[in-house]
């Protein structure tokens, strides 16, 4: 599944009436999402870029050019929990009656699955005047999804929530939105936190409180022109409609990078181990 | 013209004058060479562009320079001005007016030269657009108009009287106060949004002091003062900080 992008801004005092408009542009009631996004990277550093290659002189004075495989890349993973505002304003200790928490899967009672693993690859680099990326949506149907990120060799990064509205108008997902996280110190801790905290604690990170409008068109494959042709067109459709109201535009691709960084690595104290990985 | 005058008498006869007069006459000289010095590197600094001006940050740089010497030498004009004004020059019998007919012939000369007289109209009638006159310098401004002319608050009358005066929109006051003020507003809205991000503490002072005025240019400045803050109200994130942050978690 491939993903066709616009993204704009929208200040705080010009929310509601955005909202309104894309109300009116796309004939339907916003549809409210909450999504709580747990933020995962694999366990194992990145190699050094170029780790790979040959450094120094040689000696040799022709040498038959040895093939280079580069280091695979290492992407961040996320793990989106859907939520509705009533997730958040039960009483602290959000346990089942079992007593597991939330974090547990959405069960098998057949609604739709709370949980589900999204992995964004890195946009490419082709100049369509729209932003296009792999994306891959896994639903989890059961079981503790932290745990399954974790036995797949994956670490916590953090977490946040995304607060806003969606439209859906002719083929576009329209999703007007903004990024919330709690407040203080970002949480180090391995596990993401089982129990929500209140909705009224989250703040914004942009501190102006200012929303993202993302316009995206799905597109299964790639390879077939004229589909592709059609939802790049129509994306730009849409966003010269909108003009005036919200510019959309593209961003670069390289701020939707997914791979981990190398970093070089810092010695650390040996009272604290293994937190240099976390950073 | 009078401090030139008054130069060269103290050179020539030096002998009928008290020693304070040679004292106020030499802080004169000495107030006037930066001038001269600062004056020459400006012309020669126009001499040396070719497209007509240096740039602008040298051009403000010699202007405030300028200003600077200029209110210098008018504080030491007004704070001597009993003196300055008894001194009359003459030629003592041993100038050589033969050959130095030339300075001669500027030092007594009463009357500005025309193009001189031009400048002094022109700067004049320029001032008149939005100054008051400033009573208590026209007596005194007799013969110095042409050093004083840069001063907003100078201005001869009878210098006036053949310059038509123009109706400025703003008058002296109001540009004082609104460039006294430029500054604080700015800073106002600067820490009005780096409060809403979370940083500094709240102005409070300044907005005693700006209610205290009341005409209808501080109505119109405050409008467009309240215009600047709910246009600086929310200085968003960058987009890209956001979309980095849903990406990969962390801040960049």
């Amino acid at each position: 599944m491939h993903e066709l992008l616009l993204f704009g801004q929208v200040p705080r005092s010009r929310h509601e009436q955005v909202l309104k408009i894309l109300a009116g542009v796309a004939a339907m009631q916003p549809h409210r999402v909450l999504e709580r996004h747990v933020v995962y990277k694999p366990q194992r550093e990145p190699e050094e870029p170029g780790s790979h290659l040959r450094r120094g002189g040689t000696q040799a004075v022709t040498q038959k050019q040895i093939k280079q495989v580069a280091p695979k890349d290492l992407y961040f993973t996320q793990l989106v929990q859907t939520l509705s505002e009533d997730d958040f304003n039960q009483p602290n200790g959000q346990m089942q009656e079992n007593g597991e928490p939330q974090l547990a899967g959405g069960g098998d009672s057949g609604v739709e699955p709370k949980w589900s693993e999204q992995f964004h690859d890195v946009p490419d680099t082709s100049d369509r005047g729209v932003l296009v990326r792999m994306s891959i949506t896994t639903d989890i149907m059961s079981g503790d999804p932290h745990a399954y990120m974790i036995e797949g060799g994956n670490q916590f990064v953090s977490e946040y929530y995304q607060e806003g509205h969606r439209f859906v108008h002719e083929n576009i997902v329209i999703l007007l939105h903004r990024v919330l996280q709690e407040l203080g110190v970002r949480p180090l801790e391995t596990p993401p936190k089982p129990i929500l905290p209140a909705f009224a604690a989250l703040q914004p990170l942009d501190p102006s409180g200012g929303y993202i409008l993302q316009a995206m068109i799905r597109v299964l494959d790639l390879n077939n022109p004229t589909i592709l042709d059609a939802g790049v067109e129509e994306l730009k459709r849409f966003k010269a409609q909108i003009k005036g109201c919200v510019e959309l535009d593209v961003p670069d691709r390289l701020l939707l990078d997914t791979r981990v960084k190398y970093k070089p690595k810092q010695v650390v104290p040996p009272s604290k181990p293994a937190q240099a990985g976390v950073r | 013209m009078s401090q030139a005058v008054g130069q060269s008498a103290a050179q020539t006869a030096g002998q009928t004058l008290s020693p304070e007069d040679i004292k106020v006459l030499e802080t004169l000289r000495i107030r006037l060479a930066p001038l001269v010095r600062n004056l020459e590197l400006l012309q020669q600094e126009v001499g040396a562009t070719q497209d007509g001006l240096p740039t602008w940050p040298s051009l403000q740089k010699s202007s405030s320079i300028l200003n600077q010497t200029l209110s210098s030498l008018l504080s030491v004009l007004t704070s001597n001005a009993d003196i300055l004004t008894t001194l009359t020059p003459y030629p003592t019998s041993a100038f050589p007016a033969g050959q130095h007919w030339g300075i001669l012939d500027a030092l007594l000369q009463k009357k500005h030269l025309p193009d001189v007289d031009k400048w002094i109209n022109d700067r004049l009638r320029k001032a008149g657009e939005f100054c008051a006159g400033a009573e208590e310098f026209v007596d005194l401004s007799g013969g110095k108009k042409k050093d004083d002319k840069d001063e907003e608050g100078v201005k001869g009358k009878e210098e006036i009287e053949g310059v038509k005066r123009m109706k400025g929109t703003l008058n002296e006051e109001e540009i004082y106060y609104l460039w006294e003020n430029a500054g604080t507003w700015g800073v106002d809205v600067i820490q009005k949004s780096l409060q809403e991000m979370g940083y500094g503490k709240s102005p409070g002072e300044e907005e005693g002091e700006e209610s205290d005025v009341k005409d209808e240019e501080m109505k119109d400045v405050e409008g467009v003062k309240e215009m600047g803050k709910k246009e600086l109200e929310a200085p968003m994130m960058p987009l890209g900080t956001v979309l980095k942050f849903m990406s990969t978690g962390t801040m960049p």
